[in-house]
């Protein structure tokens, strides 16, 4: 997929856990992991706020598109 | 207070969707029983006590060293009879009968052929004919395996909070497909059977039908379970969709 998910360096960048992001946007660290992992298929909107809101970030900073090879042709 | 409303509503829900499982669980024990008391002993009772007769007879003419291949035609369809409609004597009322579908026991010369060879040509004529007979039941006894083990893999996922389960739509693609083949196969025998029929009883002013006959019901049965495993299918991918938007 081409959408690539950066949350992993945003959290880097502010210094903030895994267990404790969850912990601050109210979901599971599971599904925080899936969505960190690349796995999720969706991501609500009020979930995308919750997120900027606590990385103090901007859906960009967390969310990229880089076309495949595929998408080129 | 309120909050705890859904919950509840949610246990019952799953109370009622497991009480009506099991409701269908025991009816399918029930009708299953029912038709092997009814249709599949009898029918395997007279079919075993025949095929011991035949048995008999094939090693009577193998000991008499004249081996006699011995075999069954069944539900041979016939369109005219000789002597058209048979008339019945009876005091009440004129009676005429017609025949419609002959069961032919037929019994031809068949020198070097072993007897094993010779049981398994026991039905139609051919081992081929004997293996697709024995393989139509067994077909079906995996649609009712897969049927129980359906309906165990159903209650078990509601317990477990996972109905659309990928298990079950693989079970029910699964009978959907028995279901299909083992009528296409009942069909084909059936075809068989009455080509052969028509072959031996050419000449004697029985007309056999010869047309491929397919019961569309069993038919239509299945590609309604097929179509059911594919919605099961489509909401299994839903609720996959579901789990994994964050």
């Amino acid at each position: 997929m081409p959408i690539i998910i950066n949350i992993d360096v945003m959290m880097a960048k502010r210094k903030i856990s895994l267990g404790d992001l969850a912990e601050r946007v109210d979901i599971t660290p599971a599904n925080l992991s899936i969505l960190k992992n690349g796995k999720a298929r969706a991501i609500r909107f009020s979930t995308l706020e919750a997120i900027c809101r606590e990385l103090d970030c901007q859906p960009g900073d967390i969310i990229e598109y880089r076309p495949d090879d595929t998408d080129n042709r | 207070m309120p909050l705890q409303q859904p919950m509840v509503r949610n246990m019952q829900n799953k109370k009622s969707l497991l009480k009506r499982l099991l409701v269908i669980y025991v009816t399918f024990f029930i009708v299953l029983v029912a038709s092997f008391a009814h249709g599949i002993i009898p029918s395997f009772t007279r079919g075993a006590a025949e095929g011991v007769e035949m048995g008999n007879d094939i090693a009577e003419k193998w000991n008499s060293g004249i081996p006699h291949m011995i075999y069954l035609l069944n539900d041979i369809r016939i369109v005219a009879q000789p002597d058209g409609s048979m008339p019945i004597e009876s005091p009440s009322a004129s009676i005429k009968a017609r025949v419609r579908n002959l069961e032919l026991l037929v019994e031809e010369e068949a020198p070097g052929l072993s007897p094993l060879a010779l049981a398994l040509r026991s039905i139609g004529g051919s081992g081929w004919i004997y293996l697709l007979v024995m393989l139509t039941p067994l077909l079906m006894l995996a649609v009712i395996v897969l049927m129980f083990v359906i309906i165990h893999s159903l209650r078990r996922s509601i317990r477990e909070e996972r109905p659309l389960d990928r298990r079950n739509v693989r079970h029910l693609r699964m009978i959907g497909f028995l279901t299909i083949a083992a009528e296409l196969l009942e069909d084909l025998l059936d075809w068989i059977m009455n080509t052969r029929a028509a072959e031996l009883l050419a000449g004697t002013g029985y007309t056999v039908d010869t047309s491929f006959h397919i019961s569309y019901t069993l038919i239509i049965m299945g590609i309604l379970i097929l179509f059911a495993a594919e919605v099961f299918a489509v909401g299994q991918n839903l609720s996959e969709e579901q789990k994994l938007t964050i």
